[in-house]
C-alpha cells in the first residue's frame, strides 16, 4: 500500500525524459551566515558555493530538466534587503542578497525550487 | 505521515518480521535503497534525507575561475545531507554520468553558439537531447569523506577549472575548513596563495 502511494506520486514520464513529481518542492536550502557560510537544512542540494559577499551558489544533486524553474527566496533581516537569483542552469543557480543602501551583503537566507527534474 | 515515511515504516516492519531486532531508520533506509537502486535519484535522496543523519564536512574546496579572473576565489561547502548520502552509499550515482551530462550540456551550448542563435543560455533542456544520464545511473558504494570531496570537486566545480585548465596557476584546492579565513573584510579580493608553485619553480 505504501509503495503504491510512492509510485503514484513519483514516476518517469514515458512521453518525455523529465521526472514528474507533482506538488512538491524539488530543492531547498536554509543557509546560515556564520564566519563561513553553511547549509543548515536542505533537500537535493550537493553543495553551497560561497562566491563573495552576499553571493551564494547552490548545486543540485539531481538536476532539473531545464532552467525554466521557479526560485523562491527569502532573507532573515533587513527591511531594505531583497533576494534575487541569476545564472540559472539545470545544475544549480546563484542567489544574491542586495541591501538598497549598501549593495550586496551577507545575511541568512532560505531558498527553494519548483519545476521538473531531469 | 507522507509516502516516504510510509515506505520506511513498512520496511522497518518487514525487517522485524524477518527476524531482525532493534531495526533503526538507518537500517530501513539502507535496505530500501538497495531495492530502489534502479529508481530515480530524487526518490533515493528523499529516503536518505529521512534515514541518515546529516554530516558536517571538515573540508572545503577553494577554486578560482579562469573565465572570471577578476572575481575572488569561490569556496564550496558540501551539503550535510549530501555528505551523509556519500558516506552511507547506495544513493549517489558514479561520477562519470555527471561528467558526461556536463559535457553534453556544454557541447549543446557550443553548437547553438556556432549556429548563431542569440540568448541560448536559458534554452537547454534535457528532454530535447535524450535525457540526462545521472538520474537513473546505478548508485555506488560508500565513500570516505576525502573521496566524497574529490567526487564533489568533479561534480560541482566547472570542467574548465579542474579538468581542462592548462595554465600554470594553482586554481583549486581541497582544504580543511580551518584554513578558510574567518575574517571576511576583504572577502571580495581573496585568491588562492601560489606559494607552493613559486617554491617549486624556484627550486
Amino acid at each position: 500500500m505504501a509503495r503504491t502511494v510512492i509510485m503514484d506520486t513519483i514516476k518517469k514520464d514515458e512521453s518525455a525524459t523529465e521526472m514528474s513529481v507533482d506538488g512538491i518542492v524539488k530543492a531547498f536550502a536554509v543557509i546560515d551566515n556564520g564566519t563561513t557560510p553553511s547549509i543548515e537544512k536542505s533537500l537535493n542540494i550537493s553543495s553551497l558555493n560561497d562566491i563573495g559577499i552576499g553571493q551564494r551558489g547552490l548545486n543540485f544533486t539531481s538536476g532539473m530538466n531545464d532552467a525554466s524553474y521557479g526560485v523562491v527566496g527569502a532573507i532573515e533581516s533587513g527591511a531594505d534587503d531583497i533576494h534575487v537569483y541569476r545564472n540559472k542552469t539545470v545544475n544549480g543557480y546563484e542567489a544574491r542578497i542586495y541591501d538598497s543602501s549598501s549593495g550586496v551583503e551577507d545575511t541568512p537566507m532560505t531558498t527553494s525550487v519548483l519545476g521538473d527534474l531531469a | 505521515m507522507d509516502g516516504i515515511d510510509q515506505l520506511i515504516t513498512a520496511e522497518i516492519n518487514a525487517l522485524v518480521a524477518g527476524g531482525r531486532e532493534d531495526v533503526t531508520k538507518r537500517d530501513a533506509g539502507k535496505s530500501l535503497l538497495k531495492k530502489l537502486k534502479n529508481e530515480h535519484l530524487f526518490l533515493r535522496i528523499l529516503i536518505a534525507k529521512k534515514c541518515f543523519e546529516p554530516v558536517v564536512s571538515k573540508y572545503r574546496i577553494v577554486y578560482e575561475d579562469p573565465a572570471d579572473p577578476d572575481e575572488p576565489c569561490r569556496i564550496v561547502a558540501p551539503d550535510p545531507n549530501w555528505l551523509a548520502s556519500a558516506l552511507e552509499g547506495g544513493v549517489l550515482p558514479d561520477i562519470q554520468p555527471y561528467i558526461d551530462d556536463k559535457d553534453t550540456e556544454r557541447n549543446w551550448y557550443q553548437e547553438m553558439a556556432e549556429l548563431g542563435f542569440a540568448n541560448v543560455n536559458t534554452n537547454f533542456f534535457w528532454s530535447a537531447v535524450g535525457g540526462a544520464k545521472h538520474p537513473y545511473a546505478e548508485p555506488i558504494d560508500p565513500m570516505t569523506e576525502e573521496e566524497a570531496i574529490e567526487y564533489l570537486l568533479m561534480k560541482d566545480v566547472p570542467l574548465h577549472v579542474w579538468r581542462d585548465y592548462e595554465g600554470n596557476r594553482e586554481i583549486f584546492k581541497m582544504v580543511p575548513v580551518e584554513m578558510v579565513p574567518k575574517e571576511t573584510t576583504f572577502r571580495d579580493a581573496w585568491q588562492i596563495k601560489q606559494e607552493n608553485i613559486d617554491e617549486h619553480i624556484t627550486n
